[in-house]
């Protein structure tokens, strides 16, 4: 009997979460269906939403919601992609246990003839052991949608509530209603820091291969003192910004070009990002890390602060020049540019010039 | 001076009630279902009760007339709220959804309210800010809108559009509006300026710093431009 108890209490610990590292994901069971609460409440409530996502299998819907979040978000639809594949080793399904009472905001109309329940429960992904509990009894009533759904909500609420410390999840059940939609296409860019600050509450934004980190000085919620813009043609305009290197790929902070693939560099502290016409960027003080490389014939030191301007093609960063100041055996120049499809050392600048970066032959190539 | 001390006031105030909204409330338009069919929308029936207002002169028109009887009484205090208010019913329309298979949660504000035993309560129409442009503002409950009089219909559409205002200079419930409503709209109305400014205008705009809406538009404008609509160009 006590060995009954033991291994009873064991089991129901084991599937018990501390409240300030755990998410509920919520469904909707009515009478003929059981629907992933995030689509019942847009849907239902606003007839001109429509579920319109794409694909037979798992992995074709998911492929569909992650080409609408790249053009929102590239880095983390490169991080969820990740995520995708892994989860499932990090799933574990439950039959007969009810995962808790729903507490989270919801919206104002109680549905007729459906109840809600805890669908899921989510811990961070990055943790060790099963991170996903899903109820299988709910989870085998649901269709082939509202299953992928369940694990993009999964994927926003990592960030929005384990990272974030917000305290509901009514914002990114909308998002997620609201992405797998036929609206989503029609919001205008104009709105889009809109959602990423308050829909979101990510902290991040990306451009293509780039993911900046964005940090208020006042570290406050309310005291943001950045700006994230887009343009009207939806390039991401910053002002000035506290930026660190976002760490998408998990295992590397670096950003490479294209075009000088030795060259690499990590984004460091206070930086500022001008938008440039024609799909210029410029990126000043950029910090190199220990693997920085060789620009053409020219090898750039460790921890050095430039500035530099890339620009992109088909998603890839190239660089296009270093603007920073260059001094090279004991000569001033006005940066590395590029010549002939060549990187070469820019005008030698005359009378006292003082460079900061000192560059140094390339023995590498 | 006055009005710059009330601009920070009211950025102060945005900064803290707009930077990080958990979840949308959505505040309702209630009426009174009774089992003999009467229909009384909310902000008239606490009215008759409290101060024994009437509401007669409603009786036989369409809702359109009683709109216009609205706009023509509030024009007589300020026309500028009049015309925003006309723009406002428009947006309504644009902005109204029917839902059909559910109910709609009762709000904090309604549990106070008195009403007679063989009669509920009800929500009929919630607002609530929309996230993204897309998205539409005001949502009705179908078979409960189905069940109204003209009277009552027209009323949930002037509570609509006068909450909203309401709302975006800070309210936090709309019994000041359901007040402020039946006021302007009763038999027992007549124009005069310090009961419009005191019954009328100051529980709309809760507490009516100033006392006409135009200098509010700088606070109240950019907020409405959040859910799509342009203020009229006064």
């Amino acid at each position: 009997m006590i060995l009954f108890v033991l291994i009873s209490s064991f089991f129901i610990n084991s599937i018990s979460f501390a409240d300030d590292e755990v998410f509920s994901i919520f469904a909707m069971d009515c009478v003929d269906e059981v629907v992933l609460l995030d689509y019942k409440e847009l849907y239902s409530l606003e007839s001109s939403f429509k579920y319109d996502l794409s694909g037979n299998t798992e992995r074709e819907i998911f492929d569909s919601y992650l080409q609408r979040f790249k053009k929102f978000d590239h880095g983390r639809s490169l991080v969820f992609n990740r995520w995708f594949e892994k989860i499932k080793t990090k799933t574990r399904f439950l039959r007969n246990v009810h995962l808790g009472q729903p507490d989270d905001f919801f919206n104002f109309p109680n549905w007729n003839n459906c109840k809600m329940k805890v669908l899921a429960k989510g811990q961070d992904i990055n943790d060790e052991g099963m991170t996903l509990t899903i109820n299988e009894d709910l989870w085998k009533k649901m269709n082939l949608q509202s299953k992928v759904g369940l694990y993009f909500n999964y994927f926003l609420n990592v960030d929005h509530i384990l990272h974030r410390y917000n305290e509901d999840t009514e914002r990114t059940r909308f998002f997620n209603a609201l992405i797998a939609s036929n609206q989503f296409e029609k919001i205008p860019y104009k709105e889009y820091p809109k959602m990423y600050e308050e829909l979101l509450d990510f902290n991040s934004v990306s451009f293509y291969g780039l993911n900046f980190r964005v940090e208020s000085f006042s570290g406050g919620r309310n005291g943001r003192d950045y700006s994230i813009r887009f343009n009207e043609e939806g390039k991401l305009i910053l002002g000035k910004n506290y930026v660190f290197g976002y760490t998408f790929d998990e295992e590397s902070n670096t950003v490479r070009f294209q075009n000088v693939p030795s060259f690499q560099g990590w984004i460091y502290g206070l930086m500022t990002f001008k938008y440039l016409p024609e799909q210029d960027q410029k990126i000043e003080s950029f910090k190199l890390n220990k693997t920085a490389g060789c620009v053409g014939p020219y090898k750039i030191p460790y921890q050095a602060y430039i500035e530099l301007t890339y620009f992109l093609k088909n998603d890839k960063l190239y660089l296009k020049s270093i603007d920073s100041k260059l001094e090279f055996k004991n000569k001033v120049y006005n940066g590395i540019i590029q010549k002939n499809g060549k990187f070469i050392l820019g005008p030698q600048l005359e009378g006292e010039q003082e460079a900061k970066v000192k560059v140094e032959q390339c023995h590498e190539l | 001076m006055k009005n710059v001390i009330m601009l920070c006031v009211f950025i102060l105030i945005s900064l803290n009630s707009y930077a990080r909204e958990s979840g949308r409330v959505g505040n309702g338009g209630g009426a009174i279902f009774c089992k003999d069919g009467r229909t009384v929308v909310l902000d008239f029936y606490e009215a008759q009760i409290n101060d024994l207002y009437t509401f007669n002169n409603l009786k036989n028109l369409e809702i359109n007339e009683i709109l216009d009887l609205l706009y023509q009484r509030v024009d007589l205090y300020d026309s500028t709220f009049s015309k925003l208010l006309k723009k406002l019913t428009v947006f309504f329309n644009q902005k109204k959804v029917f839902v059909q298979n559910a109910s709609f949660k009762i709000p904090d504000d309604f549990r106070n309210i008195f009403y007679e035993q063989s009669c509920e309560i009800k929500v009929v129409a919630v607002q609530r800010r929309p996230y993204v442009s897309v998205e539409n503002v005001f949502f009705i409950d179908q078979s409960l809108w189905n069940q109204l009089d003209n009277v009552s219909k027209a009323g949930l559409i002037m509570h609509e559009i006068l909450y909203i205002v309401s709302l975006n200079l800070e309210s936090t419930n709309s019994k000041e509006v359901r007040e402020a409503l039946a006021y302007i709209m009763s038999d027992q109305f007549v124009y005069n300026e310090l009961e419009m400014r005191k019954k009328f205008f100051n529980k709309v705009t809760n507490g009516g710093f100033f006392s006409r809406l135009k200098p509010f538009f700088p606070i109240l404008c950019p907020r409405l431009n959040r859910y799509d609509f342009v203020c009229p160009n006064i």
